[in-house]
C-alpha cells in the first residue's frame, strides 16, 4: 500500500472476509454466501473501479447489501410459490415483508445455544433473528465503524433511518444476548 | 451515561466475536473468496476501455488549443498598418473606371497641354 493508495485487490482483501461472515449470517447459508460475495466484487469493478478509492468501502458494502436484500426477496417468492402449490400452509410466513419483518423462528435462546458450546452460532442467529435493515445497520456502524453518513450511503437510507435501526439492532440484540454480555 | 456504556461495552464484546470468527475461517472458504477475488480482478483487466474513454483526452487538449486561439484572436488589439491606406478623395479614382483611364495617359495630356499652349 505504497503512499497510503489501495488497489482494487488490496481492498478486496481487506474486506472479503468480513463480507462474506454478513452474507452467512444473513442468508444462514456459505454458498449462498460466497455467491454474494463474489457478485458484489464483480459488479464494484465492473461499476466503481475508477471510483475514488475513499468511496470504494461504501459503495462495495451497498452493493453487498442490495444483493443480500435481493436473496430475500428471491427466497419470499420462492416461499409464495411453495404456498401456492400447497407445500407450506405458512401463509403468516410468505406475507411478511422480508425487509422489514424477516426473523428466524428457528433461533435458539442462548442457554440452549450455550449449552451447545457454540457462543459463536448463537450471536449468528441472534443477527438473523433481526430484520434485515437492522442487521445491516449493526453490521456496518458496529462491525465496520462506519459513520452514520457513510452506512446511510450503503443502506441507500437516510441518517435517521440509519440511527433508528442501528438503536433497535442493539437493544434486540441485548435483550436476546441477556446474560452473556452485560 | 452508565446505559451508553454498558452499549458500548456490549458493542465492543460483539465486534471482538465477529472479528474472531472472520479470524476463523476455514481454509476452504478462504481458497473460494481468493478465486472470487481472483475472478473479478481479471475482469477489470480484461474490461475494453469504451473508445469515448480515451478519446477523451485528446478531444480535451484540441478543444483547449482551440480555445485558446480564439480567444487570442479576439482580445489582441489590430496591428499598425505601415502600406498606403485608402482615403476618401481616393475612393473616387477607385470607383471610376474612366479616372484611372485619364491617370494612365496622363503623360500624354501633359504632352498635349503644353503643345496646346506652345500652339496658343
Amino acid at each position: 500500500m505504497a503512499g497510503g493508495y489501495l488497489t482494487m485487490e488490496q481492498f478486496f482483501m481487506s474486506v472479503e472476509r468480513r463480507a462474506f461472515r454478513m452474507a452467512q449470517i444473513a442468508t444462514g447459508d456459505s454458498e449462498e454466501a460466497l455467491d454474494i460475495v463474489q457478485d458484489a466484487m464483480l459488479n464494484m469493478v465492473k461499476q466503481y473501479a475508477a471510483k475514488p478509492e475513499n468511496l470504494w468501502k461504501p459503495l462495495f458494502y451497498r452493493i453487498l447489501q442490495n444483493r443480500i436484500r435481493d436473496w430475500y426477496r428471491r427466497m419470499k417468492v420462492r416461499r409464495r410459490w411453495r404456498v401456492w402449490l400447497g407445500r407450506s400452509a405458512d401463509d403468516d410466513l410468505a406475507n411478511q415483508d422480508p425487509l422489514a419483518n424477516i426473523a428466524d423462528t428457528g433461533a435458539k435462546t442462548p442457554d440452549e445455544c450455550a449449552e451447545l458450546g457454540d457462543i459463536q452460532k448463537m450471536l449468528d442467529q441472534a443477527i438473523r433473528s433481526l430484520p434485515v435493515r437492522q442487521q445491516q445497520a449493526f453490521m456496518l456502524r458496529a462491525w465496520e465503524e462506519m459513520s452514520v453518513a457513510e452506512t446511510a450511503r450503503s443502506m441507500g437510507c437516510s441518517q435517521g433511518s440509519v440511527k433508528t435501526h442501528y438503536s433497535r439492532a442493539v437493544r434486540a440484540l441485548r435483550e436476546r444476548l441477556e446474560g452473556l454480555w452485560p | 451515561m452508565k446505559a451508553k456504556e454498558t452499549e458500548d461495552k456490549f458493542v465492543q464484546e460483539f465486534k471482538k466475536a465477529l472479528d474472531q470468527s472472520a479470524r476463523d475461517l476455514d481454509a476452504g472458504t478462504l481458497a473460494r473468496l481468493t478465486r472470487a477475488r481472483q475472478a473479478a480482478l481479471a475482469k477489470q483487466k480484461a474490461t475494453v476501455v469504451p473508445w469515448w474513454q480515451w478519446m477523451k483526452y485528446p478531444a480535451a487538449g484540441l478543444a483547449t488549443a482551440l480555445l485558446i486561439f480564439t480567444f487570442v484572436n479576439i482580445t489582441r488589439p489590430p496591428q499598425d498598418y505601415s502600406g498606403p491606406v485608402a482615403t476618401l478623395e481616393d475612393m473616387d479614382i477607385i470607383a471610376a473606371a474612366d479616372h484611372l483611364e485619364l491617370y494612365a495617359d496622363l503623360d500624354f495630356y501633359s504632352w498635349l497641354a503644353e503643345k496646346q499652349a506652345d500652339a496658343g
